[in-house]
């Protein structure tokens, strides 16, 4: 769920910053790129 | 009600709704708002709001295999949602001139909230499979301190909206202002004011739908 979550949301921050950023998209892709890669780690390590 | 019965239909319903409405709202944020009767003027927003519906959905998914032990999370944040989404409709209707959509979302999110309060106080035996105990294990600190950031996140985002669209209703100017309103201009049969309602007070000027 929270993969799924931030994964879009990276998506929709990039098309966002492509589409002439605001600051807010900026501190989302930060955000929702270092969860989805957390997220995933931990789902790859199976919470270990 | 019988949260045995109740609980597979509810689930694929609350999987078929947050999937379709989550989707067109990621995909295609400007088409869907056009459709059903908003402004459509923050794309971005929409896009955020229909990745976390569709995540709803893809969450419930893996819990259609999964135990209540496992799946009772994902239930309680449903039921989070959806309550918070029917406080969104109440403010929206409160505020005048809601489209036909709220309404139906106020009834869906009323029926989701009702359906997972039911599967949280009663939990359903039909969903049998790893004990708590076989689930129970220590995870990662890294992991702890990720969810504490997300929690964070959560709270700043989610509350903040929630209290800015709270004063939004309450005040009619500031409604105006906001880029996030989804209030799509020109006249709303539907919602048609009388002169001197709160929509043409000198705060908030007049709106093209109000008596001229």
């Amino acid at each position: 769920m929270a993969v799924t979550f931030n994964g879009l949301s990276v998506i929709a921050a990039i098309v966002q910053i492509i589409g002439g950023a605001q600051p807010i998209a900026w501190l989302i892709l930060a955000a929702a790129g270092l969860t989805t890669v957390g997220m995933g780690l931990a789902l790859a390590r199976k919470g270990r | 009600m019988d949260s045995n019965r109740i609980l597979r239909p509810l689930l694929w319903l609350l999987i078929l709704a947050g999937g379709f409405f989550g989707l067109a709202a990621f995909i295609a944020p400007a088409t869907f708002a056009s459709l059903t009767g908003f402004a459509g003027t923050d794309v971005f927003t929409y896009r955020l709001a229909g990745a976390a519906t569709f995540a709803y959905a893809i969450g419930l998914v893996a819990g259609t295999r999964a135990s209540w032990v496992e799946l009772r999370i994902p239930i309680a944040s449903t039921l989070t949602f959806n309550a918070a989404s029917i406080f969104a409709c109440a403010l929206a209707i409160a505020s005048g001139g809601a489209q036909p959509l709220v309404f139906v979302i106020l009834l869906a999110s009323a029926v989701f909230t009702a359906g997972t309060w039911q599967l949280l106080r009663q939990p359903p035996l039909e969903a049998a499979g790893k004990a708590r105990a076989e689930l129970e294990r220590p995870i990662a600190s890294w992991l702890v301190g990720l969810y504490v950031i997300g929690v964070a996140a959560a709270a700043v985002f989610g509350l903040g909206r929630c209290s800015w669209a709270a004063s939004s209703a309450s005040s009619p100017a500031r409604a105006a202002t906001t880029p996030l309103s989804t209030a799509r201009p020109g006249p709303r049969p539907w919602a048609r004011p009388s002169a001197g309602s709160s929509c043409c007070s000198p705060g908030a000027g007049p709106r093209p739908d109000c008596p001229r």
